[in-house]
């Protein structure tokens, strides 16, 4: 899942570490967001959205291997 | 086995002092019981207090463990699955070893070791992927 973390953590002059503490989380976490490396929790996306004052989807979007649910 | 390793320094120097003090005290008691020969409460005591330390440090690794945030809960029990599986695939080659002349009785502390090597193995495995 590709994301925009890094891009508004910047736009708010924030650092991992702030960011970090603000979501109450460990700077390790923020990181592994930010490098596509670890896909949150919902909860934690929802606190993600809710700080950035935007929906989820306008943060995280999913990538090619992520697929469409069937129908 | 140093299962969680948190963000909380504090709390995860608790669990080194209960791990401590626990084999501390099971190195003491089996002196105790070997060299003295002491009455029925003394031998109690003996096999009480190493109990006493072992669960106060379980408490603590769960408390510690419910302060962790989502990535480092993952990293934690993919190191606890490692270690797990590790021991399962030993516990069922060894026979095979043993019989073989490869290795000889095994020992509980054989599997402490080991449980403990793979924890650590698979938390360093978990860690540098998440980094």
């Amino acid at each position: 899942m590709k994301n925009r973390l890094k891009v508004l953590r910047a736009e708010n002059d924030w650092s991992q570490a702030e960011l970090a503490e603000r979501l109450g989380v460990s700077r390790q976490t923020v990181n592994a967001i930010e490098t596509g490396k670890y896909d949150p929790s919902l909860p934690l996306a929802f606190t993600i959205a809710h700080l950035f004052r935007k929906a989820i989807e306008e943060i995280f979007e999913p990538n090619g291997r992520d697929r469409s649910p069937a129908r | 086995m140093a299962t969680a390793s948190t963000s909380c320094t504090g709390g995860t120097g608790r669990q080194i002092a209960w791990v401590l003090a626990t084999a501390l005290s099971v190195a003491a008691g089996i002196a105790l019981l070997t060299i003295y020969r002491p009455p029925l409460p003394a031998r109690i005591a003996a096999v009480l207090v190493p109990i006493g330390c072992g669960l106060a440090y379980a408490f603590q690794l769960v408390h510690d463990m419910q302060k962790l945030d989502e990535l480092q809960t993952r990293i934690n029990l993919e190191a606890t699955a490692t270690a797990c599986l590790g021991v399962f695939i030993a516990a069922l080659v060894y026979p095979v070893v043993q019989s073989a002349g490869f290795a000889g009785p095994l020992q509980p502390y054989y599997v402490l070791i080991l449980l403990s090597a793979l924890w650590m193995a698979g938390y360093l495995n978990a860690y540098r992927r998440y980094r």
